[in-house]
Formats: C-alpha cells, structure tokens, sequence
C-alpha cells in the first residue's frame, strides 16, 4: 500500500509551458485505495538557477552555487482524512519572480548553468509514515525583448583551403584542394523554429565521410570564468561522398530543453554556435564555425 | 490484451472488428483500410485487429493467380515514371538548362489518376518480385539487434547435429553463424517478425524509448546496407519498410487515441491540445536523430502524424520540399533511390487527391540529381527510353546534346542509351557523337571501354554512313581505345569495333585495324608476362570470318597470321579446324601461295596438335582435314615445287597415316599429269621428277601401316613405275611385294580369328588377280631367267599360308594357268606405252614357250592337287566348282589336241562339273555353245563334252 503512489498531477497545459505573469492552473488527482489519513497536503513551485564552476586546482570538487528564482507555497488540504477513491483538488499557482530577485529565467538544462521549475507536490503523514511525493517539472519561456527579432540576417560562407586557420604549420601539405559553399537563413534562430540554410560542396579532392551540423553552447559563470563550449546535438546531414554541386538543405531543429534564448547577463551568459562540419575520409575536419542568436519568437 | 500487428492482412481469424475489408484476407492488397475513411475511429487504443498471429514470412505469394511475381525486378521509380507508352510523360525527367520539358503538364494530369491502391498494388508486387529476385544475398544483423537475433531458431538441420559433434569436441558452434555470416531475405523476414513482436511488447508496456531505439537501428540498417556491397538492397528493404510503416502507423495511431471523436477530414483545428504535444514531442524525438538515414526514414514514416499540427499545404510546401532535397545528401545512389520511392510512396498513402500537384514537384526534384556511379534503376530507366521522339528531344539538336555534355550527363547514361538507341537516330549525329564518346574518355572516373563497345554495337547495324563518315568515326574511337591498359578491356573493345570493320569497311581498314591489335596485345603480354588466356582473340577471328568476303581474302590479310599466332595455343588449334573446315568448303583450288601459306600453316597446327593422348575421332578429323588442303593445294605448272611440298608433307605429317596415304596417291597422280602434259616428250628433267616420284613412293609406302595396304600400294607403285618408264623401281617394288606378302604371311598364320583370316584371304585374292594381270607387262629381266617376276609372284602365293581346306590358292593357280597362257601368246591384249613387254621381247620363242608350259603343268599339278584333297575331305562343292573353274580355263586357253592327258583330264573335269546340281546352267550353256561351234578345235571339245 505504502509503495503505490497515488499522487497525479495535471496541468491545464499538456504542454507545461508558461511564461511569466501566467497562473498554472491544474489538479491533482488523488487515488488511494484505502482511507488515508495526512497532515497535510502541499503544493511548492520551486525556480532555481544552479551554477557549478569547477575547481581550478586539480583538487577538490567544483562549486555548485543554487539561486531560488521563484519560491511559491501553498497548502492545499488541510490535515484530516481522505476517504478512498478518487479525489480531485484543484490549485492555481502564478509564476513570478521572487521580489528581490531579477526577472524570472527560461527553463534551461546545461553542463554549467541549470534552470529548472518543478512543482511538488507532498501529502504530509507525520513523522513514522513515508511522504508520498510527487514532482513535476514545468517549462517557463520568456518573450524576447530584442527589437530586431523580425529581422533575418542570413550568414553566407565559402570554405577554401585559404581561408583556414590552422594550429600548426605542418598540416597545410596534408589539406586537399575543396571549395564548400552553404549559407544560414539567419543567424537569428527561433526557440521553436529550426536553424535553416543550404551547404553545396563545389568541388573537393578527397572523399567525403560526412557533412554535419552541429550546436554547441558555451557557458560562463562570472566574467573570470572561462567560457565552456560543450555540444549540444549533432545532426549528420550527409552521409557518405556526396554528388558535387548539389545543394544540400541544412536543417537543425533546436532543443526543447537544452537550448535556449541567449542570456547575456552580468553573472550567467549561455551563448550559442552552429557548426558546420565536413568530415574527410581520412579524418580531417573542415569547420565553419557560425555565432548564433536564439530568441523567442511569439 | 490487445496486441498490435504491422500486417493487418496476416489476420487469420474474422476478428478484424468492424471493418469493412476492400480486399479478402490473406491476399497481399492493403486490407486494411484506414479507420478514418471508413467511419469514426475508435477509442480504445489500437484499431487493429486483436488477435495477431505472426506467421514466418513477411512477403507470401499472393492467393490470385492472376499476378504472378514477375522475375524481372522492376524497380519502383522506373514503374513511377510514365509506362513506356506514353512517351510525353517522359518529360518527368528534369534534362536540365532546357525548356524542352513540355510534358511537365500532361504528367501532372496522369499522376493524378495514379490511385493510392494502384500504387500499393506495385508496391507490394515489386516487394515479392524483389524477394524472389535477391534470394542469396545475406545481410549482416548490426551488433545491437544481436539480442533479437538469438532468439530466432535456424532450423538448420546442419547445425544440429554438427552441433552436437561440435559440443562433443568441446568446440563452439560457429556453423550457420548468422551473427557472422548474414541472413537471407526469408531469414530476415523471420528476424523482422521478431523485431515487431519486441516493438509490439515495449509498445504496450509504453516503454516508447526502447520502441524508438530498436526502430532507429532497423532503420540505420538501411544506411549500412550499402558499405557491405550489397546487391541484394530490394529484399531488405521492403521488409524493412514495412516495420517502419508499423511504426509510423503504431505513433498515429496513439496520437489519434487522444483525440476522441476525430472526424474524417480533420485539421489541425480539430485536434486536442494533448494530441498536438504528444505529436510535437514524437517529432522533436525524432528530428534530434543524429545519422541522416534513420531520421530521415523515420521522419517519413512519421509524416502521417504532421496533420495534427499543420494544415498540409504548408505540410507540402515545406516539409516535403525540405526531406525530398536532404536525400540528396545521401551518397550512395541505390539508398537514395529507395528512399526517394519510400518517400513518395509515403507522401501519396499520407495524402488526399488534392494535392498531387505538389507531389509531381517532388517527384521532378526526386529526379534532379541523376547520381554519378552506375545505378541499378537508371539502367532499367532506359528502357524505357527507346522511343523516337524522347531520343529526338535529347540528341536531336547539337545545342541540347551540348547541354548534355559530361558534366550534366554523364559518360554512364550514355552507355545505357546507346544500350537501346536503333541506329537511324544517330545517323545524323554520328561524328558529335564520337566526340563526345571521346571525350568522355577523358573522365579519369569512368572506364570508357563499355561505351565504347555499346557505340560500336549500335553503330554496326548502321548502314546508311558514308564511307568518311565510318573511317573519322573509326580513327577517332580507336585514339581511346588505344588508351586503354587493361587488355581485356581493350580487347572487348577491338572484338566490337573490328565486327564494325567488317561488315562496314573495307579490308584495307581491316588489316590496319588486326595489325594494332596483334602490337598491343604483344606488348602488353610481353610486358606483363601473361600467356594471354582469353578468349577475346578466337572471337575476334570469328567475326573476321563472318564477314561477307570471301574466305580467302580474309585469310591472306597480313595481319591475320600474327593475329592467329598471338593466340594461346589451344584457341589456335579450335579456330584452326573451324577455318580449314571453311576453306575446304568454300575454297576449290589453292593456287595463291599466301592463302596456301596460311592453310599449311593452319595444318602444321592441327597436324602437331595429334599426339600420343589424342582420341582416334580427333586424329581421323584431323588427317581428313589435312588431306582436303593437300588435296587442294596446286602449284600449277611448277610440278617440282608440288613435289616438293608434297615431301614436306610427308616430313611434317609423318605421324598421320591417312595423311601419307594421301600423299602417295597425290604424288602417283602428280607423275601420271606430268607424263601427260609432256606428251611423249621426256626430257631429262621429266624423267628425273618422274623418277623422283617413285623414289618418294618407294620410301614412303613401308611406313604405311596395315600390310595389306602396303600390298595394295606396291601393286599401284609397280603400274605408276612401268608407266614412268622406272623399270628398275618397278621391279623393286614389285620385290618389296613378295617380301610384303611374306610378312603378310606370317602374321597370317599367327592369327587364329576365323572371321578376319577369311576377309583377309579375300581380298588378297582380288589383290593377287591384279597383280597378275600388272605382271603381264612386265618385262623380263635377261639376268633372272624367264618370268622371273611370274614363278616370284607365284612362289610367294603358293608359300602364303591359305586356310586349310579353302579354295583360294587353287583360284589363284587358276587364273595364273591363265595368265601363263596368255604370256606365249604373240600380241598381249594390252600393253603400257613405250614398255617392251614380253610378247615384244621373247616373241613367241619356242623355248620360252617351253619353259612356260613346264611352269604350267607345275601349277597345274598343284591345282589337281588341291581337287583331290578337297574332294578327299568331303568339300565336294567347292572341288566341283574349282572343276568347272579349270574347265572353263581349258576351253578358254588351252589346245586340248597337244597332249592326250589333257583330253583325259578335260572329261574327268567334265564329269565332276556334271555332279554339281547348281552348275547345271552352266554347263549346260557350255554344252549349247559347243554344239554350235563349227571350227576344228570344236571337235576336240565335242568329243569331250558328249
């Protein structure tokens, strides 16, 4: 008895996505199977920001630092007795910034920066009985206030052996002769859109294993921290040698979770990159690395 | 429990709900019909039927006989295309930087009658026909499904019980070892069966993560197939598309299940909010697919699911748009290719009838890239392609051949065009065409050597070029033949265009052409060190003999001996009894000593090829052969040269009995024309040849084998010698004779076969009846004695050794009493020119004729000798029939009035012929002409006879 949960929490939105200012409406629905009786049932919406920063020395374990976003409360049942059956109790619950904190961030789930928004819900039965326990993460977006949102910026690039900057010298003897063309449709990309363009390999020597596209993030916590870039996805858009002159559409659809709208603030900054990549048979890489925005588009 | 089924149709029992089937169970049309089409769709999880037995294949035949699995494959963009019909419709083929498509319109317009279930209907065809085509392939199963994979049982009988030694022996079983060696389609199916039961188990245990891993490695099959050099890619992939369609159809489904009271037509409007996030979330699993084959696999099988959140023209403009060009990225042309059919099968089974229009762009941008490496479907495409007006469209005028110049069409499409053009639609264009030819063989990519051969093919059958036309065609083809390294390839590529050679060009052309074949093939073989093994050579000199000259033109071009000779040596022997066979045939008299050269040639090969091992049909052929182009061979005039060769002959031939055979009558023949042409005027020169032909005879005839033909070839010799006026090899032969008859003798009397001792002794008596008559002629020789060569001839036959108890050598006594008697005569009925024979040189002399009546009452004694035994011994038959024999000689030759004995014996004779019943005619004719005889001698007769 004590091991079946009968907590179920559900959202108004199946898709528990909201943006600030908005009240999360929804229910719990209880089913226990036999009378239950509770100090209590709660209900906390808990927003925080969680950073870690690593160790510079090789000792010791990083710093992880945890600010609260939003902290909302509520009982929502009195301490007493529920009947068996079905239950069903409604809660409302605003999302809003904490008062002494800044405006409310986007749920973002990151090597170094983690932003979450979880409601939980407890049914408190005193101190021998066990808790039952139920959380839910929501997903909180914010509207971007840039002005040139509507503007697209699109990004053309051609990728010759020139143009390449190298880490050493000695690699140059080994480049073959290419000429990769693509371009973005924008550089401003939209939480729910996906990253667009074309790639077109005009000509090259060697054959070709894969062309990809990749998004990667970097993070920084604090100006002295050094900015971490770590992938996000990769998305493979050829496979194998690919006809020459043919254009390629390149599509990568961002990340619900792992992306969000570029925060550039004073203490946190998550900025993003589209990589193109063109993988040679023998292993090279040609890359172009392209500086993207993400915003949220409404 | 409800359980979920890719294979509707596999439902064994009626519980198939409430749905109305279009097609009868069991048979491969789609039987099941959408949910939404029919009526609304139900609640309760999955509108499938509810039992599902999984049966061991996943393609069986179909239950109607009418559509038989066609064991041609077809592939599913060639059947896409227009049906060869109509040709306008061909126009779907974006030849690019030309406005000539106007059949872009009419195309739309017959897509639109292309039903979903006609579509289905090949579908399902093409899947069996592919299944049936590709049985042996076998396709490795990725280490990740290898969980899969050991539950399936191979009831091999093999393995068991090698299983069972293996363990025995402590080994592991590694036979049959699917991990290692691959499934065939059928295994696979049965693999595939497995997959889905596993999809169908995690589906309803909702664990949709590992649902969507195990399908994300089906699909990543797909994508590996081609690496491993599969050409089995058909088989697998229509099962393998069948569990992504049971995937896609699983998503829908659920997807729908959240959204109640769904109507038909139903817009993104009408579905739930739930619907829309389950939907949104599905996708953004599946668009954050890293490897490009499985997404884009899924993403199709998905596109069902895209009418929950879209309205589907935006679906059509964008979506499919974007999938269509990111197969592009595929490399490997075959993947693409069935891709692009899944997709368009997928976009019409996802579809309305509205919107076909858009899916006619899908379909031209589907064929925007024709993709660079040989292609399985572009082959079969072409067939297509033989139609006059599409060919004139793409070769017609020189601005669109130059549009479709190597870049944009590249040197393989060419080949598989040229594979179906009919020659009246090149003629026109032959020189650009060569050029372009040419130039292809430039692209270091491409080995050009199969264009060249199917240009060469194609332009064989062209009749109406003119004759620069042919030779600017030849000189520019054969640059880039001549390019080419590889032998074979450059000879596959010479055996095509010297058929062109030959039934366009002149053999001038021809010779130029055989002799850089013979130099390139040498150098290459004595570069590379190889006997050339091929058989490309050999046809190459078959289809020089197909050619509509005469046989002898071609065999006396220069180059066509150092073609034969490059040859390996068995071609040379096969080819050289195929052309002496045709010379025989073809060709009367060789008088052409080149010809003559070559056929000798031909016969040196032949003759050495006879060994010790070869089988007596191949020797008899052989000599049969040898001795037709002896036959022939004629050196007019110059007879010393004929006998010379003749001699050769007999050197280079000495193993093949048959062919000195031949030889010694050619060389009898040879003497006899050559007396003859002289006319009686032998000069020194003649009678030197003439005698030098009975020497040549003289040798030869001891290594003939079966004495009794020497016997026979003595007897000729002697005639050919006395007519030669060669008195002294006359009597050599005829002395070879008796030694002969002697041996003959003595293997005679060892031979104990009844049957063979009586053939034998047959034939020596037709043989000894000739040489009698030969003997005749002969002259005397002063030193020997008087009829030295007769009492010879004579002793030798009474020394054979006869059968006891036959009449031979009293026949032969016989008819030597005969020839005795014609010996004194004064004027021997026949004579041999310009020989002296005895009647000349005795002349009746009375003590010749003593002499010869003494050696007649020899062989006369003899042959009363052998009467008396026969008749002793109880053969009275034939003692009477040698009677009346000796009888009949009496008469004819004998002067009973000179001795009384004879008259005494003439009657005992008579007496014995009379008891014979058979003679009776006979005697009694004898008797009947007697009677009328009027003369004297008469007289003597009558008073013997009666």
């Amino acid at each position: 008895m004590a091991s079946a949960n009968p907590i179920e929490i559900i959202f108004d939105r199946p898709s528990r996505t909201y943006h600030e200012g908005e009240t999360i409406q929804g229910s719990l629905r209880l089913n226990n199977p036999t009378d239950l009786k509770h100090d209590g049932v709660s209900l906390t919406l808990n927003g925080f920001l969680r950073t870690f920063v690593p160790a510079k020395s090789a000792i010791g374990n990083g710093a992880s630092k945890i600010q609260s976003l939003t902290t909302f409360e509520e009982m929502l049942l009195n301490p007493g007795k529920l009947p068996q059956g079905k239950h069903e109790v409604k809660f409302q619950i605003p999302i809003r910034a904490n008062a002494d904190r800044r405006a409310l961030l986007e749920t973002y789930h990151g090597v170094r920066i983690d932003i979450q928004y979880i409601l939980v819900c407890e049914i408190h039965r005193g101190i021998l009985a066990q808790t039952f326990r139920e959380e839910k993460e929501i997903f909180v977006e914010l509207k971007s206030e840039w002005s040139k949102v509507s503007e697209t910026k699109p990004y053309q690039f051609h990728i010759t052996p020139d143009k390449l900057e190298y880490a050493k010298r000695k690699l140059m003897k080994h480049v073959p002769e290419f000429s990769i063309r693509g371009c973005l449709d924008s550089t401003q990309c939209s939480m729910g859109r996906a990253v667009q363009g074309t790639i077109c390999v005009d000509t090259c020597t060697r054959p070709i294993k894969s062309v990809e596209i990749q998004l990667i993030r970097s993070e920084q916590v604090g100006v002295d921290d050094p900015k971490d870039c770590t992938e996000v996805q990769n998305i493979q858009i050829a496979d194998g040698d690919v006809p020459r002159s043919l254009k390629i559409p390149l599509h990568m659809v961002l990340p619900q979770l792992f992306a969000c709208a570029t925060i550039k603030s004073a203490d946190i900054r998550v900025e993003f990159n589209i990589n193109v990549l063109v993988i040679l048979d023998d292993d090279h890489i040609v890359a172009e690395s392209i500086p993207i925005d993400i915003y949220r588009h409404h | 429990m409800t359980t979920v089924s890719p294979y509707p149709w596999r439902a064994q029992g009626p519980s198939l709900g409430n749905h109305r089937l279009s097609h009868p169970p069991g048979t491969w049309q789609l039987a099941w019909v959408h949910p939404l089409q029919v009526q609304e769709a139900k609640n309760q999880g999955s509108s499938l039927p509810k039992e599902f037995k999984p049966t061991q294949t996943i393609i069986k035949k179909p239950v109607q006989a009418e559509k038989p699995p066609r064991a041609a494959f077809i592939d599913p963009l060639t059947a896409m295309m227009a049906s060869p019909e109509d040709e306008d419709a061909l126009g779907c083929v974006s030849i690019p930087a030309d406005d000539e498509m106007d059949g872009v319109k009419s195309a739309e317009s017959r897509d639109a009658d292309w039903s979903k279930s006609e579509l289905e209907a090949l579908w399902t065809q093409l899947g069996q026909s592919a299944m049936t085509y590709h049985d042996s392939t076998r396709l490795l199963i990725p280490e990740t499904l290898h969980y899969i994979l050991d539950k399936l049982n191979f009831d091999d009988e093999s393995t068991s019980r090698n299983a069972r030694l293996d363990m025995l022996e402590g080994r592991q079983t590694r036979r049959s070892n699917p991990e290692k060696n691959g499934l065939t389609p059928k295994q696979f199916g049965d693999f595939l069966d497995l997959v889905t039961h596993q999809l169908s188990n995690y589906w309803t245990e909702d664990k949709r993560v590992q649902v969507l891993r195990l399908v994300i490695q089906i699909a990543k099959i797909l994508g590996d197939m081609d690496k491993s050099g599969l050409s089995g890619y058909p088989a697998f992939f229509f099962q393998i598309t069948e569990v992504l369609v049971f995937f896609g159809r699983l998503v829908y489904d659920r997807i729908a299940s959240k959204c109640p009271g769904l109507r038909m037509n139903f817009t993104s409007h009408d579905a739930t909010p739930q619907a829309q996030e389950m939907c949104k979330n599905w996708l953004l699993k599946i668009m954050s697919i890293r490897e490009l084959v499985p997404r884009l696999y899924l993403e199709i099988a998905f596109m069902r699911c895209f009418r929950f959140i879209d309205d589907p023209e935006y679906f059509y403009k964008t979506v499919l748009d974007r999938l269509t060009k990111s197969i592009r990225g595929l490399s490997d042309p075959i993947a693409a290719c069935y891709l692009r059919a899944f997709l368009v099968r997928s976009a019409f089974q996802a579809s309305s009838s509205s919107h076909t229009s858009h899916l006619v762009s899908i379909k031209r941008q589907a064929w925007d890239c024709l993709p660079r490496r040989i292609c399985d479907c572009i082959r079969r495409l072409f067939n297509g392609f033989s139609k006059p007006n599409f060919l004139g469209k793409m070769l017609g005028t020189k601005k669109s051949l130059n549009a479709v110049d190597t870049d944009k069409c590249p040197a393989f499409v060419y080949e598989h065009i040229f594979a179906v053009l009919s020659p009246s639609l090149i003629e026109g264009q032959v020189s650009h065409v060569s050029h372009v030819v040419a130039n292809c063989a430039q692209d270091p990519s491409y080995s050009v050597e199969n264009l060249i051969c199917v240009f060469g093919k194609v332009l064989t059958n062209c009749y109406s070029l003119t004759r620069t036309e042919k030779l600017n065609v030849l000189n520019t083809i054969w640059h880039c033949v001549m390019d080419i390294h590889d032998l074979h390839a450059y000879l596959k590529c010479a055996l095509v265009w010297t058929e062109f050679a030959v039934k366009q060009l002149q053999p001038k052309e021809i010779n130029t052409l055989l002799g850089n074949i013979v130099s390139q093939t040498n150098s290459t073989l004595s570069r590379d060190g190889t006997k050339s093994s091929s058989d490309q050579l050999p046809k190459i000199v078959q289809s020089l003999l197909s050619s509509q000259d005469s046989l002898e033109r071609t065999l006396t071009l220069s180059n066509f001996l150092p073609l034969f000779n490059t040859m390996s040596k068995g071609s040379q022997i096969e080819m050289a009894k195929i052309l002496v066979e045709r010379a025989i045939k073809d060709v009367q008299e060789i008088s052409d000593p080149v010809l003559s050269n070559v056929l000798i040639h031909l016969c040196d090969i032949l003759g050495d090829s006879i060994n010790a091992l070869s089988i007596q049909d191949e020797t008899r052929q052989i000599s049969a052969f040898i001795c037709h182009v002896i036959r022939k061979v004629k050196f007019e005039d110059d007879f010393e040269q004929q006998l010379k060769f003749l001699t050769d002959c007999r050197g280079k031939y000495s193993h093949l009995t048959a062919v000195q055979l031949q030889l010694i009558h050619s060389v009898h023949l040879l003497a006899i024309h050559t007396l003859e042409r002289a006319n009686g005027k032998i000069s020194t020169r003649i009678k030197g040849f003439l005698q030098a032909c009975c020497a040549f005879v003289f040798i030869t005839i001891p290594s003939i084998d079966p004495r009794l033909t020497q016997v026979q070839l003595c007897i000729e010799a002697a005639e050919v010698c006395l007519m030669c006026r060669c008195f002294g090899q006359a009597e050599s032969s005829l002395k070879v004779l008796f030694k002969t008859l002697g041996e003959l003798g003595q293997a005679h009397e060892a031979n104990r076969d009844l049957r063979e001792r009586k053939e034998l002794e047959c034939t020596l008596l037709g043989l000894c009846s000739q040489l009698f008559s030969l003997l005749l002629v002969v002259p005397d020789n002063v030193e020997h004695g008087i009829l030295y060569m007769i009492r010879g001839a004579l002793n030798a036959i009474n020394r054979f050794p006869w059968s006891l108890h036959s009449a031979h050598r009293a026949e032969l006594n016989i008819r030597a009493l005969q020839l005795l008697s014609v010996v004194t005569w004064d004027d021997y009925p026949y004579h041999i020119e310009g020989l002296d024979s005895n009647d000349v040189l005795y002349g009746s002399n009375p003590k010749f004729v003593d002499e010869v009546n003494q050696i007649s009452g020899t062989v006369l004694g003899q042959v009363l000798d052998q009467i008396q035994d026969l008749t002793s011994n109880g053969f009275k038959k034939e003692s009477g029939r040698l009677s009346w024999q000796l009888l009949q000689t009496c008469y004819g030759f004998v002067d009973l009035e000179s001795s009384e004995k004879l008259v005494k014996l003439a009657q005992k004779l008579w007496s014995l012929s009379k008891k014979q019943n058979e003679l009776q005619p006979q005697t009694d004719r004898l008797l009947q002409e007697v009677k009328l005889r009027k003369d004297e001698r008469a007289t003597m007769w009558k008073r013997v006879l009666l």
